[in-house]
């Protein structure tokens, strides 16, 4: 009888450990899971049209400066809800609706010295550019460098949030095109520096645009609703 | 020492908090998904969370089918850190 309760005491034992090694592991798994659930809220696209569009409004803004109003009407406004409708009729039936938490980690000193640096670097590039600070000009040509640096801000946000460094080339990527888009206008090319501005951000919204379309449809192909229980149909 | 959460304590319920806890809101077949079981054992895992009041069930209505979005409560919340606080006690060696 003793032994017989020795036994099942011992059974008991290991279950219980492989209990908690499944719930231990759970448990020191919740970032993995956080950044899962946030690789997920971005794997259609969506945030990579809306880059392309601000982008898109800021050329426009140069060019044109009635659209500064309309620009930020559609992209502040507008454009969340016409995402929330492709959303629910594309995206909620395939992988299901996905809302990640709020970033509560916004860290103001980090901030400021991100915005600090910004503001060195592209003086000391303006410093170098020829006739440095005297050519008042050169003030606009240093712009398009200036938004690719700004750009690590997301970069930096997305490739914390998903864990993929593959996001901070959305940073190093405008920085440098940024750059020599800066050096190119100083040259002999006939451009006025808002000219700099203006292909830099069609550029670069174009090629946002465009990736977030092929990754919708990347999306869309990868992830086939299923009609039985793609939504619950109570 | 605290009693462990019978409701949280056990696999598939751990898993739909665990992803609630990291988000704001996430939909039935989302976690559907990620917890690889059928329609009917979610939804009485659901059930069984909602009735404990740890999680907020809403459905909404788009073209013909309901889609139904679950967000763990403020009580849920203190119940899963409260757990989690448990679970580390327990597993954690005494000198």
């Amino acid at each position: 009888m003793e032994k017989h309760h020795s036994k099942y005491f011992v059974l008991q034992s290991i279950i219980y450990c492989k209990v908690l090694y499944i719930i231990m592991n759970k448990i020191n798994d919740l970032y993995t899971i956080e950044q899962e659930i946030y690789r997920e809220s971005i794997s259609d696209g969506m945030m990579e049209i809306f880059m392309g569009i601000l982008l898109f409004f800021v050329s426009l803004f140069w060019g044109n400066e009635e659209f500064i109003s309309f620009g930020i009407i559609i992209t502040l406004f507008i454009f969340p809800i016409i995402q929330e409708r492709i959303r629910k009729r594309f995206v909620y039936p395939r992988t299901g609706y996905v809302e990640p938490k709020s970033d509560d980690s916004f860290e103001f000193t980090a901030f400021i010295i991100f915005m600090i640096t910004i503001f060195l670097v592209s003086g000391l590039v303006v410093f170098l550019l020829p006739n440095g600070y005297e050519d008042t000009e050169n003030l606009y040509r240093v712009i398009p460098f200036t938004l690719g640096m700004v750009m690590f801000g997301p970069a930096f946000e997305l490739s914390d949030r998903s864990g993929q460094d593959r996001y901070l080339l959305l940073g190093i990527l405008p920085t440098i095109s940024g750059l020599a888009i800066t050096v190119w206008s100083v040259s002999d090319v006939p451009w006025s520096p808002f000219t700099g501005i203006q292909l830099f951000a069609y550029v670069w919204g174009g090629l946002f645009i465009t990736l977030g379309l092929i990754r919708f449809g990347i999306y869309i192909i990868r992830n086939p609703v299923n009609f039985e229980e793609g939504v619950d149909n109570e | 020492m605290n009693e462990i959460d019978e409701l949280i304590h056990q696999k598939t319920r751990l898993s739909i908090m665990s992803h609630l806890y990291v988000s704001a809101k996430l939909g039935m077949l989302y976690l559907k998904q990620k917890t690889g079981i059928s329609w009917g054992n979610l939804a009485s895992h659901v059930a069984k969370l909602e009735e404990g009041g740890y999680v907020q069930v809403t459905v909404e209505r788009e073209n013909n089918k309901n889609i139904t979005i679950l967000e763990l409560t403020n009580e849920g919340r203190k119940a899963f850190d409260s757990y989690r606080e448990i679970m580390q006690q327990i597993l954690t060696p005494e000198d």
